[in-house]
């Protein structure tokens, strides 16, 4: 098995169950919210469900990308630059005209996300120049 | 950069696959660096100059010093 395919199973190890977690951990605050049996300080400590969960997936992406060779490394690195940048760009751009305007306001929240998409496409995009299949890990 | 890591690896009938175990990276590296569309780091072009016994200028062709002299 080759080097790309071997980090990614061990990628995808830990990032599946952090996901759900995460994905899990949104969806009970979320119901939580404005329920008067919940008080609002057990809203902040179940904050740390999907924290922790960004923080196993990211330190698996980090992973992921020490262990790969330093060509796919390079694409990866890459790939995260433009997602970073475009995130950057759009919400220092958009923070600016919330400040000085009437624009509708976007939850930071969306900031993780709105990485991850730019991220994956671009992946997707350098990947397949290079010849390799599928987007971000 | 320009070089005849293609030339050295068909000369051994190795595939890109198994060039790439040899030199420990993946066969997408290998593809990448035989069509110069990727420069390797010193270390790397060090273990590519190890393997077939060549000194590293013999492998790579430095298009740049040319321009330069």
């Amino acid at each position: 098995m080759d080097h790309h395919k071997q980090a990614a199973k061990r990628y995808f190890r830990l990032f599946i169950p952090a996901v759900i977690v995460y994905l899990v951990g949104v969806f009970v605050i979320s119901w939580a919210e404005g329920k008067p049996f919940f008080p609002t300080n057990a809203i902040y400590i179940l904050t740390l469900i999907p924290v922790l969960a960004i923080f196993v997936w990211m330190w698996a992406q980090w992973r992921y990308v020490k262990e790969l060779d330093e060509y796919l490394r390079a694409i990866q690195t890459e790939a995260m630059m433009i997602g970073l940048m475009i995130v950057t760009a759009f919400a220092s751009g958009w923070g600016l005209m919330e400040l000085m305007t009437d624009v509708p306001r976007i939850p930071i929240f969306f900031a993780g996300p709105g990485f991850y998409f730019a991220y994956g496409i671009a992946s997707f995009v350098l990947n397949k120049k290079a010849g390799l299949k599928g987007g971000c890990p | 950069m320009k070089n005849i890591l293609k030339v050295l690896r068909a000369e051994r009938d190795w595939s890109q696959a198994v060039l790439g175990e040899k030199l420990n990276v993946s066969r997408q590296t290998i593809n990448a660096l035989e069509k110069g569309r990727y420069d390797p780091s010193l270390p790397l072009a060090f273990k590519i100059s190890r393997l077939f016994e060549r000194a590293i200028e013999e492998i790579f062709e430095d298009d740049k010093g040319e321009e330069n002299a």
